[in-house]
């Protein structure tokens, strides 16, 4: 199968900070990957160049093997993939829950009966039925959390990516979240400190150092869940 | 009895607060005044809040106010010191006072304690550009976050001992706080630009509630036009 | 410092009325999708400091960085005054509806002047900036109350002896935002030179 992006031979750095060079990864449907590296590894910026919020120095992007260059050409990949922000603060950017998630699909065009049944869904998905009216600044970080995947939700990517989503989960919430991971999301790559946590939820694990993607085998995974405990 | 169509409530109030700022009768301003003091009652919004706005706000209408006494020509009635208070003053003074809270009582009762989103609302359904619209959405929804982010700011360098002082140091503590202040709204509107590309946003902010014109707003409709020309009479006459 | 209801006559209030109008059509024209979050989040973030209050000797001033804005925003300063001084109006009864035009006018068009003026010392290293940042604000601030003075006279007799105190009180204030300006400037020119466009 085609994977869904690909990136050939990538090289990034902001101004004075170099941080990937002649990087390869590809990203497929139906797999659940975990990310995890040290603070400043670019996990967060390699999420931004897959949605092409950063455009590489070098190397190729494709994206169902088509080559991505233009602003342009990324419209259906941020249609197809969604990505959680480390803040949800910045993501849930109107005042009602509601209007929060009725944004992104208004946006693709579609009909508002067809929006109000995608945002009933969603919030029940969630467990948020009854939010629709809550003010979405009013909200605390965990509930903030939910409404920005639910956001993204809405749109009805085929793959989400999602960057430290457990931060500021209580118990009950975190569960939640795992079992939704587990039990009713097949596509997803989930950037975490948690290591616990990716075991998881996820399939396969990638540690990501000095620009470098290296995947864990079973047995280093072993090791470095030791390590931390 | 249903509430006004939020739209009509913004119609009315600036039809009212153009005719009451601009009129020229006692009449007119005397009627104002009864019946703001007559939408208060009705609309229950008689609490400290409002005492507190109507007397505490406006210190640039307490200088015009207590100035013009002095300073207008006419009928001397008082001497203060070397000053004279005139008739003619005290009534121009007294005029604009009324006038003034008349409009800030009405306000008061339609918008203050609403919810400021709904107002929005009702800007853009009644055609406003798009873009303005979108601004002010913005700025409201950010406005309480910013709020919270300075306040922190702020705690933040009390506990490492600062003290507001008017002093040079002291000012260059409060441009930093400010300065931070900015900067952390700058590089949250990037964030939440690139939110809203990812979102399929292109210029167009789609909108979700839409405002639906109850039987009783066409009461509200007559009886606010009916007072509005009445207004207008009593004021040009 | 907002003119209130009440005050002004009619011709003054349109004349500020159709001014503002257009500064904020030009204003409008300026913003892209792009440069609408941003305008907006620094626009509330100039709303929550000018709530602030400074110590100034026994009184206490609070700012109003029109200066500033106009250095950040440009012609799209007229809407945020815009929609800063309506908030103001509908939340807490300052300034008001009717004077909405002239005041906007007032303090957009000044920070405009000022910021224009301001902005010829930015090429001049972190120096000119701190320069530029005080000229920006100081000036913002002095033009705002001399339009403000010219407003009241234009009111009539009455009221030139008040329109001669607000000119005086606008002097310490003005001194203080253009302080305060010039170091926010340098703190924005060292870490976000971008912020000035
Ligand atoms: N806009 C930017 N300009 C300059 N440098 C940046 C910018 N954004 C990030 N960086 C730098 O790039 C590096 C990678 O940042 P990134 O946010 O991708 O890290 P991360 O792996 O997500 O870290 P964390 O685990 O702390 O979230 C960091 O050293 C950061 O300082
Ligand atoms: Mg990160």
């Amino acid at each position: 199968m085609k994977p869904l992006l690909e990136f050939k031979n990538l090289s990034f750095g902001y101004p004075g900070r170099p941080l990937f060079e002649g990087f390869n990864f590809s990203l497929k449907e139906g797999s659940r990957i975990g990310l995890i590296g040290p603070n400043g590894a670019g996990k967060s910026t390699l999420l931004r160049l897959m949605l092409g919020l950063e455009r590489p120095k070098a190397g190729k992007i494709y994206f169902r093997g088509q080559e991505l260059k233009k602003e342009r050409d990324f419209y259906p990949v941020r249609r197809e993939i969604g990505l959680l922000f480390q803040d949800p603060e910045d993501q849930l950017f109107c005042p009602t829950v509601e209007e929060d998630l009725a944004f992104g699909p208004l946006n693709l065009g579609l009909s508002r009966q067809e929006v109000a049944k995608r945002v009933a869904e969603v919030l029940q998905f969630l467990g948020l039925r009854g939010f629709e009216k809550r003010l979405t600044y009013r909200l605390s970080g965990g509930e903030k959390r939910l409404v920005a995947l639910g956001s993204i939700l809405t749109m009805q990517p085929k793959y989400i990516l999602l960057d430290e989503p457990t931060g500021d989960l209580d118990w009950k919430n975190f569960q939640k979240l795992v079992s939704l991971l587990q039990n009713k999301m097949t596509s997803f790559l989930v950037v975490s400190h948690d290591f616990e946590f990716l075991e998881l939820v996820c399939e396969e694990i990638f540690w990501l150092e000095k620009g470098r993607l290296e995947p864990l085998s079973k047995g280093q995974r072993r090791g470095i869940y030791f390590a931390i405990k | 009895m249903a509430r006004p169509d939020p739209r009509l409530k913004v119609l009315f109030c600036f039809g009212y607060a153009l005719l009451v700022a601009t009129a020229e009768t006692w009449e007119a301003v005397f009627w104002a005044l009864c019946s703001s003091f007559l939408f208060a009652f009705f609309w229950r919004a008689w609490s400290l809040t409002l005492l507190k706005r109507l007397f505490g706000a406006d210190f640039f209408l307490f200088f015009v106010v207590f100035t013009l006494p002095f300073t207008t020509a006419g009928n001397a009635l008082l001497q203060v010191g070397p000053f004279w208070i005139t008739k003619e003053g005290l009534l121009l003074a007294l005029f604009i006072f009324c006038k003034s809270n008349a409009i800030l009582l009405t306000t008061y009762v339609f918008f203050a304690r609403n919810n400021v989103f709904e107002l929005a609302h009702a800007l853009h359904h009644l055609y406003l550009p798009s873009k303005l619209v979108q601004l002010l959405f913005f700025t409201l929804r950010y406005l309480e976050l910013l709020e919270r982010e300075f306040k922190r700011l702020f705690e933040a360098a009390k506990l490492r001992g600062f003290v507001p002082r008017t002093a040079l140091r002291s000012y260059r503590v409060w441009a930093y706080l400010f300065a931070s202040l900015f900067l952390r709204s700058y590089d949250r509107s990037r964030r939440i630009y690139e939110a809203m590309l990812l979102r399929g946003y292109q210029g167009y902010f789609p909108v979700w509630h839409h405002f639906s014109w109850a039987r009783s707003d066409f009461f509200w409709l007559i009886g606010g036009s009916i007072y509005l020309i009445f207004m207008a009479i009593l004021a040009y006459r | 410092m907002h003119i209130s209801e009440g005050i002004l006559p009619a011709s003054v209030l349109i004349a500020g009325g159709v001014l503002s109008l257009l500064g904020t059509a030009i204003g409008l024209k300026r913003l892209t999708p792009e440069t609408i979050p941003r305008a907006a989040l620094l626009t509330a973030a100039a709303f929550v400091a000018s709530l602030i209050h400074l110590p100034l000797g026994p009184s206490s001033v609070h700012l109003v960085f029109n200066g500033l804005l106009g250095l950040m925003l440009g012609m799209a300063a007229f809407p945020a005054f815009l929609i800063c001084l309506f908030l103001q109006a509908v939340l807490f009864q300052f300034g008001g509806l009717t004077t909405l035009g002239v005041n906007t006018f007032n303090l957009a068009f000044a920070g405009i002047v000022g910021a224009w003026f301001g902005k010829f010392f930015f090429r001049f290293g972190l120096r000119g900036v701190v320069v530029g940042g005080f000229i920006a604000g100081a000036l913002a601030i002095f033009l705002a109350g001399f339009l403000v003075a010219l407003e009241l006279f234009l009111a009539g007799e009455s009221f030139h002896a008040v329109a001669k105190l607000i000119l005086a009180a606008h002097l310490p204030v003005a001194l203080v935002e253009g302080v305060v300006s010039a170091f926010i400037c340098l703190y924005l020119q060292k870490v976000r030179p971008e912020i000035f466009q």
